[in-house]
């Protein structure tokens, strides 16, 4: 009962708080947090005049300001509304333990503050347990709620029991819309059970442990966030998850294993991103989703997906894609190794209207192609970014292939290639790539992957087609630090401007 | 240009545009309620502050307008500067930024505390943050 008097604001009257001020005292050492004992052995020097003072607030503050005497240096004069500001963008426990210290006013500031980060560190399970419970024991309102529990090697640890953290927070699963559950080891056999508890919940973070159960129906309906890595999961969480879920926008799946295939169907989705483990690849990807707007994969070794509202589209390894359409593509990123050169066109066949183009990927084998081909449906491209053998299939098809019909014209800005010891003798096709390109702006050539020799070719290139319109950036030192950041930067810009 | 006059709590006065000015919610809140005519006195803010208010939103605003050649750093910079100085007229910018509700300095001034006192082992807090009543006694 005297909880609520003792968290009166700070007009409340003298005697009210004059009663309960003990109360602190005696929490502080049942409470177990060591900043917490140290601050009761300060307050027991200056609760009272501190609490006096912090009484008297608002009027001091306004008076010091009329009279033009020097203000002093501290933040009596800050209102509690400020002062829970300063102190919720400090979010660390520990740290906000340390402030809760400091005196009665802050002590109650403190307690509502919305954002609470724990890390622990350096302790068994059981302990970090007991700094949970004792820090959410006279909270208030707490909005995100963070925990980190990094247990040591040498106590084989079954981890942070579920039953705990949840019996902790289930006082304050009212207003809790943030959650992040860091501990490795924890098993969780009741989590959505847990959490159809908390009405509110907008973003879940769960890293390391395992989840035994399904989500059940009808118990997360504001969830618009999900985050799982290096979790084991069942296979059939994720699907139900997404299927009981109406608003997840985004989900994050990183490093859980073992997933073999996976059917994902959702009208809410808008971003996903998945990626398996390389000991254990998802065999298949099979999405019905009528918004996803952005998809990054890897590890995956089938993907079906109907990508007519796909955005950005991020494959990071070797992928059979089966996609019906992009036709709102506007970046395009493919990378890893083995790819089949069907594959690569598969996607660049459809992605018709991709303005950004990174293909990183090596193909397993190679053979000669002419580069009007590939690039010519892409009517919007501006920016292509290539580093792989590709390359050399185009200048083994530059050399080989004679081309026929009309020198095509691209609305190409920037080209960036990185050449290997295959592609040395490409001048011939960037000079034609140039000429295609009349916008063009910039031209990078990474050359570091050459052995040092003769450049000169490269070098006349250079001189030629340089032009106050146009740069062309030859990248041959992969130390100069200078040259390496303009570059990333001039990528980078394009890439989020998309 | 519509112009707002605010009165500072020792009475000086400042006139600023009113574009400005509805950068301050609550200043907005006093104008949709007394309008424009009379001029809008704030007293919990001194002159020294208002002026560094207004001279912190006027920055902002020219860098957020079409054309202007001010790099994110540049404005860094402006931010970093603004606030390095001394601890009473910054506690004084927070108690202004959060009565006149700026919420773009507030954030700023209150990163800039919170970054003082997470950097600042417990003794030295309590010192510096409670030391008014001893100071005065």
């Amino acid at each position: 009962m005297t909880e609520k008097k003792g968290d009166g604001d700070a007009t409340a009257k003298n005697n009210s708080s004059n009663k309960v001020w003990k109360r602190p005292v005696k929490r502080s050492f049942t409470g177990a947090a060591a900043a917490n004992a140290a601050a009761a052995a300060v307050r027991s020097r200056s609760s009272q005049k501190s609490s006096r003072s912090s009484l008297t607030l608002a009027p001091k503050a306004s008076n010091a300001i009329n009279s033009q005497n020097p203000t002093p240096a501290s933040l009596e004069i800050v209102p509690d509304e400020a002062l829970g500001n300063i102190l919720g963008r400090i979010s660390d426990g520990r740290m906000l333990a340390r402030c809760a210290g400091v005196c009665r006013r802050w002590r109650r500031v403190c307690r509502q503050v919305p954002v609470l980060k724990l890390v622990l560190r350096k302790m068994q399970a059981w302990q970090a347990e007991g700094v949970i419970s004792a820090a959410l024991l006279e909270r208030k309102g707490l909005r995100d709620f963070e925990v980190r529990f990094v247990c040591p090697r040498k106590y084989a640890s079954e981890g942070v029991r579920e039953s705990r953290v949840f019996g902790c927070l289930w006082r304050l699963s009212s207003s809790i819309e943030t959650l992040a559950l860091i501990c490795p080891n924890t098993v969780y056999f009741k989590l959505w059970t847990w959490l159809a508890k908390f009405p509110r919940l907008l973003s879940l973070k769960i890293h390391c442990g395992r989840i035994e159960e399904n989500p059940l129906n009808n118990c997360l309906n504001q969830l618009r966030r999900c985050e799982f890595s290096r979790t084991i999961i069942a296979e059939p969480m994720l699907e139900d998850l997404v299927k009981f879920s109406p608003v997840l926008e985004e989900l994050v799946v990183v490093g859980c294993d073992p997933i073999e295939s996976l059917a994902l169907e959702s009208s809410s989705l808008r971003y996903l991103n998945l990626v398996a483990t390389e000991e254990y690849p998802m065999k298949s990807l099979e999405l019905l989703t009528l918004g996803l707007k952005d998809l990054y994969i890897c590890h995956v070794e089938e993907l079906q997906v109907n990508g007519y509202e796909l955005v950005h589209l991020g494959i990071y390894s070797a992928c059979q894609p089966r996609i019906s359409s992009l036709h709102h593509l506007l970046s395009l990123e493919m990378d890893g190794k083995g790819w089949a050169l069907e594959s690569i066109e598969h996607i660049v066949c459809a992605a018709q209207v991709v303005r950004h183009l990174v293909i990183k990927a090596s193909i397993s084998e190679t053979r000669p192609l002419r580069i009007e081909h590939y690039l010519s449906p892409m009517f919007c491209l501006q920016a292509v970014i290539l580093e792989s053998n590709l390359l050399e299939c185009f200048c083994r098809g530059f050399a080989e292939i004679p081309f026929d019909g009309d020198e095509p014209v691209f609305a190409l800005k920037k080209v960036a290639v990185k050449l290997s010891e295959e592609t040395r003798d490409c001048t011939g096709l960037l000079k034609a790539l140039v000429s295609y390109c009349p916008d063009l702006q910039i031209l990078v050539v990474d050359t570091t992957e050459l052995e040092l020799g003769n450049l000169s070719e490269l070098q006349q290139l250079k001189d030629q087609e340089q032009s106050p319109q146009r740069r062309v950036l030859l990248y041959s030192d992969p130390k100069d630090q200078r040259l390496v950041k303009e570059i990333a930067e001039i990528l980078a810009a394009d890439s989020k401007k998309v | 240009m519509v112009k707002v006059t605010l009165k500072s709590a020792e009475g000086d006065v400042f006139e600023v545009d009113e574009e400005l000015a509805l950068e301050s919610l609550m200043v907005k809140n006093m104008i949709e309620d007394v309008g424009l005519d009379s001029a809008i006195s704030l007293p919990n803010v001194s002159s020294t502050i208002l002026a560094k208010v207004i001279e912190y939103i006027k920055f902002h605003m020219d860098a957020q307008k079409d054309g202007s050649k001010k790099t994110s750093e540049e404005i860094k910079a402006f931010d970093d500067d603004f606030v390095n100085v001394g601890i009473p007229t910054l506690f004084e910018m927070v108690l202004a930024s959060n009565y006149l509700n700026v919420k773009s300095l507030l954030s700023l001034t209150c990163n800039t505390v919170a970054n003082m006192i997470k950097t600042k082992p417990p003794a030295e807090v309590k010192e510096m943050f409670t030391s008014a009543k001893q100071a005065k006694a």
